[in-house]
């Protein structure tokens, strides 16, 4: 699975430890689901897509080996 | 997020403040009698005299302490607790299982006789010896990644 999140977070103009504080995780966290070495919960995953007023589906996308 | 079976992140400090202080106990006596478990509560058993009761109350403390205080450093929350580092926990939980179990059967292979007692006794504290070094470098391996990737 693949992520916009970089891209949207530029676009907002946020950085990764101001998402982190938003959704309540640690700035680790955001790193590790930017570089795709962590899979998140459903639910971290409409956070995120909340925080950047988009579908969840237009952030995180299932790749071909998915 | 609700985090189940965590220590609270103060009792970090205590577990450390636990082992520091049974380490600085064992070396001192060490220094003094030239051994910490003393081989005579095994030895000499009926009637047990005093001091060898004492040592086995020392014993016993000391190595209740040092399993509570490896529990604590382990399984105390971090600062920010989420769910990546719940996984990463767990993960290492595991690898640590592994690695204990296999190293635990290359000395059943290899070792032999007394001194694979000590291997036994030391079986006691390594999972979570093992556990503690690889969550801990996980995180710090995570950290540097950020600071490469610094936005």
């Amino acid at each position: 699975m693949k992520n916009t999140i970089r891209v949207e977070r530029a676009i907002k103009n946020i950085t990764q430890a101001d998402l982190a504080d938003l959704i309540g995780v640690s700035r680790q966290t955001i790193n590790t689901i930017e570089s795709n070495r962590y899979v998140p919960s459903t639910v971290l995953a409409l956070k995120i897509a909340r925080v950047f007023g988009k579908a969840v589906e237009e952030i995180f996308i299932l790749e071909e080996e998915d | 997020m609700k985090t189940r079976f965590l220590f609270p992140h103060q009792f970090r400090l205590i577990g450390i403040v636990l082992l520091v202080v049974i380490a600085i106990f064992c070396g001192v006596h060490q220094y003094q009698t030239g051994g910490i478990f003393s081989s005579t509560s095994l030895g000499n058993l009926n009637p047990i005299p005093c001091d060898v009761w004492m040592q086995i109350i020392y014993n016993d403390i000391l190595q209740v302490g040092i399993i509570l205080g490896l529990l604590f450093i382990g399984f105390s929350k971090e600062k920010i607790e989420d769910e990546q580092l719940s996984q990463l926990r767990l993960d290492s939980l595991q690898w640590a299982v592994y690695v204990n179990y296999g190293l635990f059967i290359l000395c059943i292979v290899f070792i032999y006789d007394w001194k694979f007692l000590s291997v036994i006794i030391f079986n006691i504290i390594t999972p979570l010896l093992f556990f503690i070094i690889r969550f801990h470098w996980k995180i710090y391996s995570n950290n540097r990644f950020i600071k490469d990737d610094a936005i």
